[in-house]
């Protein structure tokens, strides 16, 4: 299939600060491809380049087969974005900020409605309520009916789903699911891991780095090592320093209430049996298989440790 | 054409929507005018003068007879101590003092110069610069009588009334503050709140987003012009003599300069904060060299040459020469020339340091 963006060897610094290194990445139609950082990875620069608002220092992104450097004019009528934080007009109305970004591109609420339908139903009962007074997840849905308005071919999202509430944030990934099956390429990008599992492909991003690039499920099931996940009665965090020292766990990171340590699938039962006899009060779940997140602070660990050797 | 509609509806829509800001839109000028014409009045009624008179000639007192006859004075003492005066003026009893030198009359008969002294107290400089001002326009008229050249810039204001004098120069202030405060604020907003970016993803040109950002704010600044001048005129009863189209004609390619400078401080300010922080120093410093409260004339050199490039002193001037002197066009072109000039300046200086492309 052909993709609707690419990108090669994308590099960006800010002064001595290296945003961006040599990113390579495509995305075809209709697919929702997703970028997982922590704050600061790289995920707003790369996502600034890719429409237009930034410039890159080396390397060439195409988004429909148009350069983002040279086209960017014709870019902007094709792409939507939302930016990481609300970035609408707050003393306009919801209907009056659809229509002033349907106008600017020279389009109506009319004529590309089917698109936003099903988001636009939710909305429609505050239409006359100002933007500002809207909720968090209903002000998120506005800018995502204002990002969809003029039908664009490929939708950009900056941490859409950042702090909104957690049903909220389902929805809102079902409406990108509708948006997507109008072969409208969406790129996400988050800081929770969870939501991978949400995208057709994920890229892990860290220091302006892509650590892996995949479907989630490949991703899982690549992961090359295997995980312990146990509960203890005790102080969690001396815990978690004391199996950090253990040469045979690779990675050991707090999640809620449990503790996930990783280790060559060979010496799992080796492991799992040494921790017990050298701990009290410690509880094993049951067998399960490594979650995308997992393996998403492996790597990030792994790579980590690279940096830092 | 059509891009630049939109924004233009979309930027009235949320000015109207801002009541706080619609009702300082129209409370300013009415509060400025009334408070700042009354309270920049330097206008003395009872001004209190001794005089010397060294010469006691007939000119000498024909000159002592028009001071004596004129209401705004009050001759209080005609006496050739000069101690004792100065101490008078020491202790405020009178506000100058008018020392006619021997030898005046025969001095100006033998087409010399005529030497008169006025001493006055400069502690209150205002006070000291109204009297003198008014002091030399009493000479003048004399020595206009006796065909004798003397000089006084009260010529076009001869009822010496100081409101005439302050309300076209408020005037100008009040439109300097919309179009540099107004402008440097409503774009800086969008920057902050983050609808800058939002709109730089669309296919809006940067002129198209420039002109929709100072097209209202030349508009708010004409409704708020005209709003001054009719109470200027209705309420102050001030003179207008030119013609009031000419007025208009440099007040819009004075908000071209104004709005130029709006623009630029929004282009190096980050938040509504610096914006406000900059405008203000501006302003601040525009107004201390525009000529409104201390004269340009009595200004030393340095800040004499400053005031060439302050776009308030010509406007200004033009105001006043308009409304009071009832000057045209011919009279004018100079700083209609410098305004332009000035305008294309600082447009281009903010429209290439504006980044959007």
């Amino acid at each position: 299939m052909e993709n609707n963006i690419r990108a090669a060897g994308i590099s960006k610094s800010f002064g001595s600060q290296v945003a961006l290194q040599e990113l390579d990445f495509a995305a075809a139609p209709g697919e929702i491809f997703g970028f997982i950082g922590a704050d600061g990875a790289g995920k707003t620069t790369l996502f600034k380049i890719l429409t237009t608002l930034l410039r890159q220092d080396a390397g060439k992104a195409e988004v429909c087969g148009l350069d983002t450097d040279k086209d960017f004019r014709e870019i902007r009528r094709i792409i939507g974005y939302m930016a990481g934080r609300f970035s609408l007009y707050g003393d306009l109305s919801v209907e009056e900020n659809l229509k002033f970004f349907a106008q600017v591109f020279d389009s109506t609420l009319q004529e590309n409605y089917e698109l936003i339908r099903d988001i636009y139903v939710l909305l429609e009962p505050f239409k006359k309520r100002r933007a500002a007074d809207l909720s968090g997840g209903m002000k998120q849905k506005l800018a995502l009916c204002c990002a969809l308005i003029h039908k664009p071919k490929v939708l950009v999202l900056d941490e859409p789903t950042t702090g909104v509430d957690p049903v909220s944030r389902r929805e809102f990934w079902d409406n990108l699911k509708t948006v997507a099956a109008e072969g409208i390429t969406t790129l996400v990008a988050t800081p929770y891991m969870d939501e991978a599992m949400q995208c057709d492909r994920v890229a892990l991003l860290q220091e302006g780095r892509i650590l892996q690039i995949d479907r989630p499920a490949q991703i899982i099931a690549d992961f090359p090592k295997a995980v312990i996940i146990l509960k203890t009665e005790h102080n969690r965090n001396q815990l978690i320093r004391k199996l950090r020292k253990l040469p045979e766990a690779e990675s050991v990171f707090s999640f809620g209430e449990t503790i996930h340590v990783t280790c060559e699938p060979a010496i799992k039962g080796k492991l799992t049996a040494a921790i017990a006899a050298a701990e009290s009060g410690i509880s094993f779940q049951p067998e399960q298989a490594a979650g995308i997140e997992d393996c998403f602070l492996y790597y990030m660990q792994r790579a980590d440790g690279r940096e830092n050797n | 054409m059509r891009t630049i509609l939109i924004i233009l509806k979309k930027e009235f829509r949320q000015i109207f929507r801002s009541r706080p800001m619609l009702l300082v839109i129209l409370a300013m000028p009415v509060i400025q005018l009334l408070i700042l014409s009354n309270a920049a009045d330097y206008e003395i009624k009872q001004l209190r003068l001794a005089i010397e008179d060294f010469d006691k000639s007939r000119l000498s007192a024909e000159l002592i007879e028009d001071f004596t006859f004129n209401e705004w004075f009050e001759l209080t003492a005609l006496d050739l101590n000069q101690e004792k005066n100065d101490e008078l003026l020491a202790k405020d009893e009178v506000e100058a003092i008018i020392a006619i030198e021997a030898g005046f009359e025969k001095n100006l008969q033998q087409d010399r110069t005529g030497n008169i002294q006025i001493r006055l107290n400069a502690i209150d400089g205002a006070t000291a610069e109204v009297a003198a001002s008014y002091i030399a326009g009493v000479i003048n008229k004399w020595a206009v009588q006796e065909q004798k050249q003397v000089r006084s810039r009260y010529l076009y204001n001869p009822e010496l009334n100081y409101k005439s004098y302050m309300v076209p120069g408020i005037l100008v202030m009040l439109v300097s503050v919309i179009g540099i405060i107004l402008t440097a604020l409503n774009i800086v907003r969008e920057k902050e709140i983050g609808t800058q970016e939002q709109i730089n993803v669309t296919p809006i040109r940067k002129y198209e987003y420039i002109l929709g950002k100072l097209i209202p704010m030349l508009i708010i600044g004409i409704v708020e012009f005209s709003l001054g001048l009719i109470l200027a005129i209705v309420v102050f009863g001030v003179p207008h003599l030119g013609n009031i189209l000419l007025l208009y004609v440099y007040l819009f390619f004075y908000l071209v300069v104004m709005c130029g400078i709006g623009l630029f401080i929004s282009t190096v300010a980050g938040n509504q904060q610096q914006a406000l922080f900059l405008a203000f120093f501006m302003m601040m410093i525009f107004l201390f060299l525009s000529g409104l409260f201390a004269p340009i004339e009595s200004m030393p050199d340095w800040a004499k040459v400053m005031t060439k490039f302050v776009p308030l002193s010509y406007f200004i001037r033009v105001m006043r020469s308009i409304m009071l002197k009832g000057s045209g066009f011919l009279e004018l072109q100079m700083e209609l020339v410098v305004l332009i000039v000035m305008g294309i300046i600082m447009q281009t200086i903010a429209v290439l340091n504006y980044r959007k492309r």
